[in-house]
């Protein structure tokens, strides 16, 4: 069942000259409930914007543009007794909430997140190492979370659920008296991810949430996710660059570059059928552990700025596979196994199926055979126009 | 590679060591406390042979960029010899020191930072030049500064030469501080993390051209990162080291498909990869890395080993040896105390030990009822511990609940003993490589050392 749907969502800083950055240009993606959905890309992609907006977390000068964020639950105060949307918010026109109950997140007002933030969705910051305040007992900090959102706790219960929370990350329930700098980093983390366990959300953000660990303390917070996901339940939204620790955690994803979605799907699909000429480029510049005597190539070129970005794809610049279609207008998403099967273009109806944006894909398996080859990205100096 | 014995090798490292913060504050100096310096490298001695690209891998704080930087003299070692080409390199004379900034150069982590944000493309890379007097006038260095700038990928040269940094990418930006380092044409390169602040797109062309231009300019590398597959990429010898020591060092498939030392193991298991997947192995170690200012005794990283070597005489499980010794840890750190036990709701020693004897570690290596508690108990029937050990921590239960932490710990280190606590590792020959493991100890060699060391032996097991 779906958990989150964004449709088409565009967010855009503003800038003083009046000229604006696409961080995220209509993007669409859905994240099932208990399923781990990834973004990845590299930096300045949007990833982290488009994560941020879906909670009303953007900067001053960020702001969504268009699109909706559609998320299966509501305001307590439009809920019934089983947390559902009422009937009589439904039907009201002015309230932002759909047939299927679903809310639509990017037309709440900043005030009216803050209830949802935490109690539905809840967020792993970049710097999780930091997200502590140092002055406070790690403890009181998830109380303090508690009794913001379930103001009918008492402070004894909030008490206890927090060291039970600090238990099930692998703390010491003793420990919830200490302060941040007491403990290590993986501790940390694991106390921030209890964090925002604590009024036990729907949805989890987590922004890069390993990346300042070392490798052993990153793989006992990986398993720690997936731990917290079979017992609750809770659907897991990762953002992350590392293609890595993303191919082996997540069930679904969407490659990110320049704002756009460039390919989505399951994961298997994603590094087993590769079929956009980003993801392809990306499969060919990083080494693994696993394998001796690789070929690395890398994607000449550099990611665009996305200052007022002009019409074509994003990718056009450094794609060896770039024709004339390609300056007119950003691809949409075509559906990969239907231009496989029958070596025609057909837009993706539906956002789980294995979808690339690219207007080449009917030719996929000679996509597929020049990007293995070194030259392809090597020789031609990609016109650039 | 392979027959780097019969090379001369480039530059020797022996026994070396660096202490930071070894001076004090009046406050510790009137109190009389002994200072407690960080021991960031802790005698390290390694070869590195003309034409190799050495690998050097470890987490954050295992002091491997201590070492590049001693390399290059940025630090000055507190001991042992560094010999670059016969020379050691601490007790140069000036103009022998001279001579050395040219043959030896260092490429940064970050090339937002390690760029003069006011030079230009042409003012950073010629500056090396004119410090180093190298060449004359200004048409030659020009020339020389654009056929660098050509060979690290940056041409036509002249759209460079008076670009600042700031309007160049990041891959670019990299490139320009590798040119800095190739421009005095030198014979050994220490490149700290030099991808890690680059997008995967862009890491391999950096990448491939470190390793076009060693061919071209004829270079060694020392290779410094914490990403261990960009180590397999890159290097033909690799050296793992863990707070301040090396623990293995050899060829790097060799390494990597075999690790011997059991750090090197967990690191390896710990990282995901693309084609394994789910199906990959985790990491089975305990805790993290403590702090480099009072690291453990013995072999450093005993305290997380998962293949910690039980005393002579043990005829329990090795398993249940590294449960009993986390126990003793734990006692130690003082994360089992009365207070600790009282808030868990435990009474009697017994269910302490049971608490106590968990251990840290991912799902896959747990027992049975350490899952079913969620890591917090074992069941001691199904641990097969020797009845003294076990009555020994029995007895360790009581005194913590009594609260005499001093007495349990008295109780527990005498017999819960390892070679790996008391006596230090030398690194050791095991098969293409050296390890510094008791593990890889040779035999015979332990009793000679144990005996000549003074230690007292594992006390004895009835």
């Amino acid at each position: 069942m779906t958990l989150l749907e964004v449709n088409d969502l565009s967010i855009r800083y503003a800038i003083d000259d009046g000229s604006a950055v696409h961080a995220s240009d209509r993007v669409s993606f859905s994240v099932d409930r208990g399923e781990t959905y990834g973004l990845v890309g590299e930096s300045g992609c949007g990833k982290t914007t488009l994560a941020k907006s879906l909670v009303h977390l953007l900067d001053d000068n960020g702001y969504i543009e268009s699109g909706n964020v559609w998320f299966d639950g509501t305001l307590p105060q439009w809920a019934d007794e089983n947390g559902d949307a009422k009937q009589s918010v439904i039907d009201d026109p002015d309230k932002p909430v759909r047939e299927d109950g679903k809310t639509d997140l990017a037309a709440l007002t900043n005030k009216q997140i803050r209830d949802m933030r935490w109690r539905d969705i809840a967020i792993i910051p970049q710097s999780a190492m930091n997200a502590l305040n140092p002055v406070y007992k790690v403890g009181d900090q998830i109380v303090e979370a508690i009794l913001r959102h379930e103001p009918q706790t008492t402070k004894a219960e909030a008490h206890d659920r927090a060291r039970d929370l600090l238990e099930r990350v692998g703390i010491e329930p003793d420990r919830a008296d200490d302060y941040a700098h007491q403990f290590s980093g993986g501790m940390k983390q694991r106390a921030v991810i209890a964090m925002a366990m604590a009024c036990s959300p729907d949805l989890l953000i987590a922004d890069e949430p390993t990346t300042a660990l070392d490798v052993i303390i990153q793989d006992r917070i990986l398993e720690e996710l997936e731990k917290l996901q079979d017992e609750f339940g809770v659907s897991i939204l990762v953002i992350s660059h590392d293609i890595s620790v993303m191919a082996e955690i997540c069930d679904r994803m969407a490659v990110m570059y320049g704002g756009k979605v460039m390919e989505s799907g399951r994961t298997e699909d994603i590094f087993g059928e590769t079929a956009n000429p980003y993801t392809l480029g990306l499969k060919n510049s990083f080494p693994t552990i696993t394998s001796a005597d690789q070929d690395l190539v890398s994607i000449p070129g550099t990611p665009p700025t996305l200052r007022d970005p002009d019409p074509g794809c994003r990718f056009r610049e450094r794609c060896p596979f770039a024709i004339e279609e390609c300056h007119a207008e950003h691809p949409p998403m075509y559906d990969v196994a239907d231009a496989e099967s029958t070596g025609r273009l057909r837009e993706a109806t539906d956002q789980r199926a294995h979808g690339s944006a690219c207007y080449r894909i009917d030719e996929l398996e000679q996509l597929r055979t020049d990007a293995l080859n070194e030259d392809t990205w090597t020789e031609q100096r990609i016109e650039s126009r | 590679m392979d027959r780097a014995e019969d090379r001369e090798p480039l530059v020797e490292i022996d026994g070396l060591r660096k202490l930071f913060d070894q001076s004090q504050g009046i406050i510790d100096t009137v109190l009389g406390r002994e200072p407690q310096p960080v021991r960031a490298v802790d005698g390290v001695s390694l070869d590195i042979h003309k034409g190799d690209i050495v690998g050097i891998a470890g987490e954050s704080g295992c002091g491997k960029t201590t070492l590049g930087k001693m390399l290059v003299k940025l630090h000055e070692p507190t001991e042992g010899a560094i010999r670059f080409d016969g020379n050691d390199i601490t007790e140069m004379t000036r103009e022998e020191e001279r001579e050395f900034r040219k043959r030896v150069q260092m490429i940064f982590q970050d090339p937002f930072e390690s760029l003069n944000p006011r030079m230009t493309v042409y003012d950073t890379i010629a500056e090396p030049l004119k410090i180093n007097d190298m060449v004359g006038d200004y048409d030659a260095r020009r020339d020389r500064v654009k056929q660098v700038l050509e060979d690290v990928g940056l041409g036509p040269a002249e759209v460079y030469l008076d670009a600042f940094p700031d309007e160049l990418s990041g891959g670019e930006r990299q490139r320009i501080a590798i040119a800095r380092a190739l421009v005095v044409d030198p014979d050994f390169i220490v490149c700290d993390e030099p991808v890690s602040m680059l997008d995967v797109s862009i890491r391999a062309g950096v990448l491939n051209l470190m390793k076009e231009l060693q061919d071209e300019y004829d270079l060694t590398y020392l290779f410094i990162s914490h990403d261990l597959s960009l180590i397999r990429y890159m290097c033909d010898r690799a050296g793992i080291m863990y707070l301040g020591n090396m623990v293995e060092q050899g060829p790097t498939d060799d390494i990597i498909d075999d690790p011997k030392h059991p750090y090197t193991e967990a690191l390896f298991d710990a990282v995901p990869d693309v084609e394994l997947g789910e199906e990959r192995r985790r990491a089975n170690a305990t805790g993290e890395v403590p702090s480099p200012r009072n690291p453990p005794s013995g072999c450093r990283y005993h305290p997380r080993c998962a293949h910690i070597i039980p005393p002579d005489g043990w005829d329990g499980t090795q398993e249940a040896f590294r449960r009993a010794y986390q126990f003793k840890l734990k006692v130690r750190r003082g994360d089992l105390s009365a207070e600790s036990a009282e808030s868990a709701d435990i009474a009697d020693a017994e269910a302490l030990v049971e608490h106590g004897l968990t251990l840290d570690i991912p799902e896959e290596y747990r027992s049975e009822t350490e899952i079913e508690s969620g890591g917090s108990k074992v069941d001691i029937a199904r641990i097969d511990l020797p009845p003294a050990a076990r009555e020994t921590l029995v007895d360790a239960a009581g005194a913590v609940l009594d609260g005499d932490t001093e007495g349990a710990l008295a109780t527990l280190d005498e017999a819960i003993t390892t070679p790996c606590e008391s006596r230090r590792p030398e690194p050791q020959p095991a098969g293409t490589r050296e390890v510094a493991c008791h593990l890889y100890d040779e035999p015979g060699f332990e009793e000679l050392d144990s005996s000549t060391a003074g230690i007292a032996p594992a006390a004895a097991e009835d």
